[in-house]
């Protein structure tokens, strides 16, 4: 019987967990092309400044807990 | 049971953790390559990686406001987090200058700050790890 509180808890925790693995993912293209374009010395100032944003958004969110 | 949904949670969340880690690797390669000279791209680099320890300590805090982390050795998870802050509060005061040193390459000040950054990033992620936050891989 506890089987069923238990599967109401994950399938509410499915949002944040789609949300943080797509997080996760645009992270992971943003620094493979990144790593490419430093390779290159091809790195945009509009690549360097998504970076700098989705870094400042992810630890203000962090901090302001 | 519940320890065993959070790291059900976090690893699904987490997927890209293997990913992340080569990158991690790849950045450090990269990283090491300049530590005399510190370019917006490779403290770019920095930055992404450490957007990754962000991104899982956001999903470790999401879980424990819903009441999904259990307390580990009697610490809570609210208190797991204030300790974790105690490194990360540092870095906006130091990312913004050290970002301007980078561009206007002042570099003795710029790889004075970025030596800085890496040490807070690597304090916060050290802390998380040895509070049993799971960021293995990232």
């Amino acid at each position: 019987m506890e089987a069923i509180p238990v599967a109401i808890k994950i399938l509410s925790t499915l949002p944040a967990l789609i949300q943080a693995g797509a997080n996760v993912y645009n992270l992971i293209v943003k620094t493979k092309d990144l790593l490419q374009h430093a390779h290159d010395g091809t790195v945009s100032t509009q690549e360097i400044e998504d970076i700098e944003a989705m870094h400042d958004s992810e630890l203000a969110r962090f901090n302001l807990r | 049971m519940r320890k065993i949904l959070l790291g059900a949670v976090l690893c699904l969340g987490l997927a890209g953790c293997a990913q992340l880690q080569a990158l991690r690797d790849t950045a450090s390669t990269i990283t090491q390559g300049y530590t005399q000279v510190v370019t917006p791209e490779n403290l770019a680099v920095v930055e992404a990686g450490a957007t990754a320890v962000y991104v899982a300590l956001n999903t470790y805090a999401d879980q424990c406001d819903l009441g999904n982390v259990p307390p580990i050795g009697g610490i809570t998870c609210k208190e797991v987090i204030s300790r974790i802050q105690v490194h990360t509060r540092k870095i906006p005061g130091i990312i913004v200058p050290l970002r301007k040193f980078v561009r206007e390459n002042r570099q003795p000040d710029a790889l004075r700050l970025y030596e800085e950054v890496k040490r807070l990033i690597n304090a916060a992620r050290n802390e998380a790890l040895s509070s049993g936050v799971p960021l293995r891989g990232v």
